[in-house]
């Protein structure tokens, strides 16, 4: 593939990239999330809203836009964020962990969100959770031990 | 956050607004969009006790409105045994599930010739709802199973 068809294909990314992310209305992205009572439900929920399927299928570019997301969203208790997290839980994105590990460390999450932020967070640094209800404490003290860590190489 | 324990004394996180991990209580903006919301849903569906974010459905349903139960399944489990949705009686719990999902439980508060007739469950943040068994969003899947709570000797 010449440079220049590579740099077609990469637009092409982009724009759909760009155009599902368009498809994340705030307000029925809202609504729609209004509704989920548990971190599971709220999976479910985003799964099934538009766009979100089209940017799982795109695959990791996908994840840094769902990274660019999240970190553009200085509240972290609104809906775009829930749908940023899933796509990071369906999309592994290893960029994602030290920003994590900040806003948890920071405890800027909250409600389910704090639930997912604290899956995927655990997902990316290969700790296994004996139980899921334990997952946001778990998350805690690990990105703390991380902030720690990185102090006191400083 | 806080925990209650199981008749087996296995604990159940829950928490409660304003609290981490739950969110904070919604705005009188977002108390009437959650009612516009309901309305659109299931016009039929009649308010119990308004929009809040101070518990969702399973705290309704198993634990008397106390707090958000983002975990139920050790209360469900040590509390309750699971039967299927023919057998069911006033005051079970019905289960809804969208694929291998929990995704929404709420409470019989009637039952019409041996079939469920009326329920109410609290939907996310929105309100808690009397509805019939279907009446509930499209999302939150079919009616699985119900919950009956153990008899305590």
């Amino acid at each position: 593939m010449s440079e220049n068809q590579q740099q077609i294909n990469g637009d092409d990314l982009t724009k759909k990239i760009q155009t599902a992310i368009a498809r994340f209305s705030p307000r029925s992205v809202h609504r729609q999330l209004m509704l989920a009572s548990s971190p599971d439900a709220a999976k479910k929920i985003a799964e099934s809203l538009p766009g979100v399927k089209d940017l799982v299928e795109i695959g990791p570019p996908a994840g840094q836009a769902a990274l660019d997301l999240l970190n553009q969203e200085g509240v972290k208790d609104n809906e775009l964020v829930t749908i940023a997290l899933y796509l990071l839980w369906k999309i592994p994105t290893p960029t994602a962990t030290d920003s994590l590990t900040r806003s948890i460390s920071a405890r800027q999450f909250t409600g389910i969100n704090a639930e997912l932020a604290a899956e995927v967070f655990l997902d990316s640094i290969g700790t296994d959770v004996a139980e899921r209800e334990d997952r946001v404490a778990d998350a805690l003290r690990e990105a703390k031990k991380r902030i720690n860590n990185q102090k006191s190489q400083d | 956050m806080t925990d209650v324990k199981t008749t087996q004394g296995r604990t159940v996180s829950h928490c409660h607004v304003p609290n981490a991990p739950c969110t904070r209580e919604l705005n009188e903006a977002e108390i009437a969009e959650a009612r516009e919301i309901a309305a659109e849903i299931n016009q039929y569906a009649n308010e119990i006790s308004p929009p809040t974010a101070e518990f969702n459905c399973h705290g309704f349903a198993v634990a008397d409105s106390h707090g958000w139960f983002n975990h139920p399944r050790r209360i469900f489990e040590d509390d309750f045994d699971r039967m299927p949705l023919e057998s069911a009686r006033r005051n079970d719990i019905v289960v809804y599930m969208n694929g291998d999902t929990v995704m929404h439980s709420a409470r019989i508060t009637q039952m019409e010739d041996g079939q469920i007739h009326r329920l109410r469950s609290k939907w996310g943040n929105l309100a808690v709802l009397s509805h019939s068994l279907k009446g509930v969003p499209e999302v939150y899947g079919s009616p699985a199973h119900i919950l009956r709570r153990r008899e305590v000797d």
